[in-house]
């Protein structure tokens, strides 16, 4: 596949990142406060790497689930299991510093590190799973996935931090699917409350490519990304679900393209938001329609679920259709939390925290069952119940919750202090 | 338990609703509630179980002599009210079996046994001939009018309040379902000595029951109040002598 495709670069040249109303709702990260800590390692740091270990660790006996690759700032490791190259530079202190001066620092910072790339290449029917570990230290994660013809992926993208002070991340992902490629792509930022998260991740489908992806955002300060979905062959199908859940005071930025360029492309974005205290969250759903993709089908389908009146959600559906054959359409509506459906859990006996728990799993029951592999359906769910009783702090959500059933999790004190936390909000 | 409604006010949105009510609702008895359409009979229902959505200006309504206005729907729920509602909320993607199951572990302060409770709900299921889809799905969500009234007598059995308002039970279901619905009501309040205040616009369901005391209720106030003889009145003359007299 080449990156260099005319059709890519008309993709890239859409007017969407310069409408107003979306530029109004932007957050600026401030990338310029972490730049001057971008330091080349000198040497491997053993205590690091046991903090790193430690936290694997944690996640595969919570998960069941066990990396193949595992990044952090000062370096990777792989499982040599899978096909991962790697082409990992340092020094890019003074270009760093150059991005500055750029109107977009976010993209120009991304655009000029993208020779840095870990290239993962998927042939067969696979399994992969990544650790993308924050540790206190500004770091570039640049991935290329390429699935070939007719291969079948499966992967994981885990984003956490160790304890302590949080830093930047940058990410950009690149994931290219060939004709008649699969690829089920689940994505969890769960950063920890002091870590910034900024990117852009590109996802290409050739011919009768299907690719899923699902992307559930709980952690991390700030979060700014662009995702671009676009289905150039004949026949692909992309589909991406989104699940942002803010707290505290967070910052959740997220712009998805969803552009269909080849005949009887299918693109369909569903995002959902959920915000509690004084979090922020913006979610832009962007859908794209070329001249070419004749009999395309498009769909932006956004919703959110406010929980206080502190907490804000800007939805932003828009459309751009340059072809009359096509079947498009996009909806949007957030609320806060209906009162009646809540008198109606209560008057049952469920107390207020539970009925809202209960329906914001409901909320997101739909979206949820989409994540495909059960570990990972139980690992969102546990970070939801995570979500209320901690907020974002970085860890492993424990992820014994049951689909149905859920007898319970952590120690009474822990679930003592999220339900305080929820009661903030009684009428 | 005794549920006691004294003098109460309510208005919403600066409209006084209801008007001065006192009504007393004791274990093992049975109320019926009839009026009009738009008289104040579900306000009343909602008020009793906590809803936010409407304000007492006056009166108080007591469980066991002790006021309950300060109490959440959660807390009056768990001094054992109930409240069938009319016209039940669709909840997405809350399956009704983990609802159920929240609910009953909330009351029971979480101690249930889940196989028994399961045993339970099927059982009940069956005696409502519930299609068994309904308990697969999620709450109230495209249930039919019938499907959800039996959804909440199904809720109403398996949680067994000591005091229930059953808000219309028999709107929107054929003769059949009626008679279904009100057999399976008569068995679990006898069986639990269970009060029922039931809400009705129409005698149908109460041929298949034995009601002790009628009320009937007009534009925010009990009117007039006696035994069943109230519902044969009714049924025969309509409300229209109580619109037209007042109290009669």
């Amino acid at each position: 596949m080449n990156n260099k495709n005319e059709k890519i670069i008309v993709i890239r040249d859409l007017p969407y990142e310069a409408n107003e109303l979306y530029r109004r709702h932007s957050f600026d990260p401030k990338i310029e406060r972490f730049i001057d800590s971008f330091k080349p390692v000198e040497k491997r740091n053993a205590q690091m790497e046991a903090k790193i270990n430690e936290y694997v660790e944690k996640f595969k006996s919570l998960t069941g689930i066990s990396p193949n690759l595992v990044v952090w700032s000062d370096g990777y490791y792989c499982d040599g299991s899978k096909t991962v190259k790697v082409e990992y530079k340092r020094g890019y202190e003074e270009a760093a510093h150059a991005t500055l001066q750029h109107e977009d620092k976010t993209s120009a910072f991304l655009d000029i590190f993208s020779s840095e790339t870990i290239e993962i290449e998927i042939t067969g029917n696979e399994n992969f799973a990544v650790l993308v570990i924050e540790n206190g230290q500004p770091f570039i994660a640049n991935f290329h996935i390429k699935i070939g013809e007719g291969a079948s992926a499966n992967i994981l993208e885990w984003f956490g931090s160790l304890p302590g002070n949080g830093s930047l991340v940058a990410l950009s992902n690149s994931v290219d699917l060939a004709a008649e490629a699969k690829c089920n792509l689940v994505v969890f930022h769960n950063e920890g409350d002091s870590t910034t998260v900024i990117g852009k991740n590109n996802f290409l489908a050739m011919k009768n490519a299907l690719l899923k992806t699902s992307s559930i955002y709980t952690g991390g300060e700030m979060i700014k990304l662009t995702n671009t979905f676009t289905g150039i062959g004949e026949g692909a199908e992309c589909e991406a679900v989104e699940i942002a859940f803010t707290s505290n005071e967070q910052r959740f930025d997220i712009l998805s393209n969803i552009a269909a360029v080849g005949r009887r492309t299918k693109a369909v974005l569903e995002s959902k938001a959920i915000a509690m205290d004084n979090s922020k969250c913006i979610l832009k759903g962007f859908a794209y329609v070329d001249k070419n993709a004749f009999d395309s089908m498009s769909y932006v389908y956004q919703r959110g679920i406010i929980l206080n009146s502190g907490a804000n959600i800007d939805s932003l559906p828009e459309m751009k259709i340059e072809n009359r054959n096509v079947k498009a359409s996009h909806s949007s509506a957030t609320a806060p939390i209906d009162k009646n459906k809540l008198f109606y859990m209560e008057s049952r006996g469920i107390g207020e925290a539970d009925a809202t728990k209960l329906l914001i799993d409901g909320f997101l029951a739909e979206s949820i069952a989409k994540l495909g592999d059960i570990s990972y359906k139980k690992l969102a769910l546990g970070l939801i119940e995570n979500k209320f009783l901690h907020g974002a702090d970085g860890e492993v959500a424990s992820t014994t919750k049951d689909l149905w059933l859920n007898e319970g999790q952590g120690d009474a004190r822990a679930v003592e202090e999220g339900l305080d936390r929820l009661y903030k909000y009684k009428r | 338990m005794i549920l006691n409604i004294k003098d109460l006010h309510v208005s919403a949105n600066g409209a006084e609703i209801i008007k001065g009510i006192s009504l007393e609702v004791r274990e093992n008895e049975f109320h019926v509630l009839m009026g009009p359409n738009g008289t104040g009979k579900t306000t009343l229902a909602e008020v009793i179980m906590g809803s936010p959505k409407f304000k007492v200006t006056g009166g108080d309504i007591l469980v066991d002599g002790k006021s309950i206005l300060g109490l959440s729907p959660e807390a009056r729920a768990k001094l054992g009210l109930f409240l069938q509602f009319q016209n039940p909320v669709e909840i997405e993607g809350v399956g009704f079996v983990n609802f159920m199951y929240a609910a009953k572990k909330a009351l029971q302060n979480g101690q249930i046994d889940v196989g028994g409770f399961m045993k339970e709900i099927t059982a009940i299921s069956q005696e409502l001939q519930i299609d068994k889809g309904i308990v697969g799905r999620s709450l109230n969500q495209g249930f039919s009018g019938g499907e959800k009234k039996k959804s909440e007598i199904l809720q109403l059995a398996a949680l067994k309040p000591k005091i229930a308002i059953l808000d219309e039970p028999d709107s929107g279901l054929d003769v059949d379902a009626i008679g279904t619905i009100a057999k399976v009501i008569n068995r679990i309040s006898a069986e639990n000595k269970m009060g029922l205040l039931v809400i009705t616009h129409y005698s149908r369901i109460l041929l298949h029951m034995k009601p002790q005391f009628v009320h009937i209720m007009i534009n925010g106030k009990i009117v007039k109040e006696g035994g069943s003889e109230l519902i044969k009145f009714v049924d025969e003359k309509g409300y229209d002598p109580f619109l037209k007299n007042g109290s009669m």
